[in-house]
């Protein structure tokens, strides 16, 4: 079975058609979206009902959760002024031109979803704004891991991709109650692996491509995808509706365009 | 008579013999944006100033200014003239305004200074030379000074970029302004300075300068940072050239100077962006009085872009001050 | 050395039982040592739905001549107290009435003197000392409760994310030591550009504390005392009352 996982598509319509091609090229068998369908980016509806028409199951994101609640995104993830101004107003923007049916689709979305052995979530377990990094302490990412009771966990928001495995788990722990002595106990955890799906509308990584992931559960393999596409199709449409202009740029650069996932010892009280 | 004592400076790349007692000279310095004409001047000032200091015995704590500068095209962006003045000790600094009146006394003093050349007192530290840095959009061969030719030394700074099959200086007939031959024809002095690689300006247009006063702005400096970046990196049309003084909350003053198309590929790899912290004083309450700004040369320039960016990049007066107490906050603590 | 206490949950005698036990901790034969204890934590639950919590309050807001001055953080019971009076973090009392049901949120209410509501609101969250993060439940929130039956991975997220050596923590009312004494594992991250080499990570030891609970069981208090120079975690029961025996 061949799963096709998608995250962070940001209404940009062009490169999420581009990855759905690619996915139907890869001949996945099903595709499961981890959130942040709007915010930056200038189709945000046209993003929505092509969920909705192909029925992808979808995790709410914080951007999601954001245009839901009214609310900004976790200010701590801006990490100057000029962001934060930027994000405020793409924000505003987004605010203005979605739909009500779209509104309420984002506000029904799940907090996760579950395959079988098999978690998707947008964040981190506990909360959609944590950024699970590839650089954070190996036993903090075990945790995230085992406390959804899967062997791998999808997750996305901080738009760049990585599989990290998590292997030969050992601890031992040493509990001491008063007038009962002290127990030793080992623990082992099995092969766990986290699983970052990158972002299809607002990359990271320094290419203007979409990326996602392919998960075959046959030979246990996860495999990246990077996919091209028109994206000045997306800048012109940025300038054309009134987003930032700067966001088309910094699309071209494959950088963020506001928010930044920094710091892995962040904990977003959010 | 004095017999002038002489003395060889060795420069990077120059030989400027430079005399105490000598006549005094007016030195025009021209050249492409970001060849590296005020990072010559500085040089000289400096070295000037080092002898000045080794052999006269002016009292330090009342020194008079030992040299002058004029950047002439500055408009109303003093960058370079801030920049040097904090750079450099004794340095004066004049206006475009002043500039006649100044010579006009500067050539009477000569007047008084050669008949009385024997009773020069050993103790005066004589102005020795006039540094007037030309923007590199005015025409060099235009400019008449109303002063004796004998007294002007003109200085060309040129890109130093080699062509690495002949060794020569890079494309010298295609590029106008580092044509040597053009350059000849003016300059008393060739000085290679940054070596940037041939951009052929004037085939596609006159550039554009955009300058934006900050003064009394304070700037947050991670989006100063991110500005930058895409500043220099082309968010905002092809720039060629670009310096600021800009003023973040913390009370410093920091100097920016970009340089478009520097080596990449060498062992002695210069920096696009130089940024150095004048030693001024802090503003640490409310808004500075420091000018602050930026000029930017190029192509295709995106004037509003970049004023919409500096603008949100600016913090506001309730920001100012909580950070500003912070700040405080944090010194106190650590005292 | 450090007395650590939890859970005085508005019992006065309870918390004088225990001013008198460290009062002889702290003068050991009539002297102040260098062993004695020097500091003391209070970690939460200084009220619970009872009127005589407003007491503990002043006596807490009042140490006596020679008596040590109390660092206190918030705990479960002040910040329900919080959100019914609309100063918390969340609306509604939902984990108060989840627990003791919808008459409690009256009970409380009523309990507590509405003067005292500031130095409550004013309250640290936690403490960070030295290596050591001291706290009513953890940085996740005064709900999270640690306890030995909580998942070593758990523990760990809980002792990293503020790389503490030791936490202490009150919320479960038990007193226990929970050491996590070695930890390996491999870890390996393959990105877009490139596949890292497997590395192997490891865990110092770390500890977990519960404190005990000073107020909750009548006539029998514990609390903690930690010697930071040689960590060392001692746990003292303390009577009082009718069941006191021979203590003075």
């Amino acid at each position: 079975m061949k799963t096709a996982v998608i995250s962070c598509i940001h209404a940009n319509y062009e490169a999420f058609n581009a990855v759905l091609s690619d996915i139907d090229a890869q001949h996945a068998d099903q595709i499961y979206c981890l959130g942040d369908l709007v915010g930056y980016g200038p189709h945000p509806n046209a993003v929505v009902e092509m969920i909705q028409a192909l029925d992808i199951p979808t995790c709410q994101g914080c951007w999601d959760e954001d245009v839901v609640e009214g609310l900004n995104a976790c200010e701590c993830s801006y990490p100057s002024v000029l962001a934060e101004h930027r994000g405020k107003q793409a924000h505003e923007w987004t605010n203005q031109v979605i739909h009500p049916e779209t509104r309420e689709f984002l506000a029904q979305l799940p907090l996760s979803l579950r395959d079988e052995n098999l978690c998707f979530v947008h964040g981190s377990p506990h909360n959609q704004h944590e950024y699970l990094l590839p650089e954070m302490d190996d036993f903090v990412a075990l945790e995230r891991v085992l406390a959804t009771g899967a062997d791998i966990l999808f997750c996305g928001h901080t738009h760049v991709p990585y599989v990290r495995s998590l292997a030969d788990g050992q601890l031992q722990i040493k509990v001491t109650l008063p007038q009962q002595g002290t127990v030793h106990q080992t623990f082992s955890a099995p092969l766990k692996r986290i699983v970052n799906a990158g972002s299809v509308g607002e990359p990271r990584h320094g290419r203007p491509n979409a990326t996602y992931v392919i998960y075959d559960s046959e030979s246990d393999r996860v495999t990246f995808r990077e996919v091209e596409y028109d994206y000045q199709k997306t800048c012109a449409a940025i300038i054309e509706k009134g987003l930032p202009a700067i966001f088309a740029w910094r699309l071209a650069q494959g950088l963020e365009f506001a928010e930044r996932a920094e710091d892995p010892s962040h904990i977003c009280e959010r | 008579m004095n017999t002038p004592i002489t003395t060889s400076v060795t420069t990077s790349n120059t030989i400027l013999k430079t005399t105490l007692k000598t006549p005094k000279k007016i030195i025009l310095v021209a050249g492409f944006p970001g060849a590296g004409k005020t990072q010559w001047i500085q040089q000289q000032l400096t070295q000037q100033l080092t002898l000045n200091n080794l052999t006269s015995s002016t009292n330090p704590t009342n020194p008079t200014k030992s040299a002058v500068y004029l950047n002439l095209g500055q408009g109303v962006m003093p960058i370079d003239a801030i920049y040097l003045a904090a750079a450099v000790d004794n340095l004066e600094i004049l206006t475009e305004e002043q500039l006649n009146e100044f010579l006009y006394h500067w050539q009477q003093d000569l007047g008084q200074d050669s008949g009385n050349s024997e009773n020069s007192s050993e103790n005066s530290l004589p102005i020795d030379s006039l540094y007037i840095e030309l923007g590199f959009h005015i025409d060099p061969t235009s400019l008449t000074l109303p002063v004796e030719e004998s007294l002007c030394h003109r200085v060309a700074v040129v890109s130093s970029a080699t062509n690495p099959e002949t060794n020569q200086l890079d494309n010298p007939e295609n590029n106008q302004l580092n044509n040597q031959e053009l350059w000849r024809d003016w300059a008393d002095t060739i000085v290679p300075g940054l070596p940037i690689s041939s951009v052929d300006y004037w085939q596609h247009s006159q550039p554009q300068i955009i300058r934006s006063i900050l003064t009394g702005q304070v700037i947050d400096g991670a989006s100063l940072e991110t500005f930058w970046y895409e500043l220099t990196h082309g968010a905002y049309g092809e720039v060629q050239r670009a310096k600021g003084i800009f003023t973040p909350v913390d009370g410093r003053v920091l100097h920016l100077d970009f340089v478009a198309g520097l080596p990449k590929d060498i062992p002695e790899k210069i920096p696009e962006t130089i940024t150095t912290e004048l030693p001024l004083p802090p503003c640490t309450k409310g808004r500075p009085d420091q000018f602050s700004g930026v000029e930017i040369i190029g192509f295709n320039l995106d004037r509003a872009g970049i004023n919409q960016t500096l603008e949100d990049s600016c913090l506001d007066d309730q920001a100012i001050a909580h950070y500003q107490a912070q700040i405080e906050e944090q010194l106190t603590q650590m005292a | 050395m450090w007395a650590i206490l939890s859970g005085i949950e508005g019992n006065l005698a309870a918390y004088e039982a225990v001013l008198a036990d460290l009062k002889r901790q702290r003068f050991p034969k009539g002297r102040l040592t260098p062993t004695s204890v020097a500091e003391l934590y209070i970690l939460g639950d200084i009220i619970a739905a009872n009127p005589e919590s407003n007491g503990v309050i002043q006596r807490l807001q009042s140490p006596k001549v020679g008596e040590l001055k109390p660092q206190i953080c918030q705990g479960w019971w002040e910040e329900q107290l919080l959100i019914l009076h609309g100063l918390g973090k969340s609306g509604e009392p939902t984990a108060l009435i989840d627990r003791y049901g919808a008459a409690m949120t009256k009970t409380l209410w009523d309990a507590i003197d509405r003067s005292h509501l500031s130095w409550l609101r004013s309250l640290d969250f936690g403490f960070f000392e030295l290596d050591c993060l001291l706290i009513h439940g953890s940085t996740m929130g005064v709900e999270d409760e640690l306890n030995p039956d909580t998942p070593p991975v758990e523990m760990i997220d809980r002792l990293l994310r503020m790389d503490a050596n030791y936490l202490f923590c009150g919320r479960s009312g038990l007193a226990f030591q929970y050491e996590v004494t070695a930890g390996s594992m491999t870890s390996q991250v393959a990105t877009l550009d490139r596949a890292s080499q497997p590395r192997t990570a490891t865990l110092r030891p770390r500890k977990i504390v519960g404190v005990g609970n000073v107020g909750r069981i009548p006539g029998q208090a514990t609390y903690t005392l930690y010697e930071p120079n040689i960590g060392k975690i001692q746990f003292q029961t303390v009577r009082y009352g009718a069941a006191r025996g021979f203590q003075s």
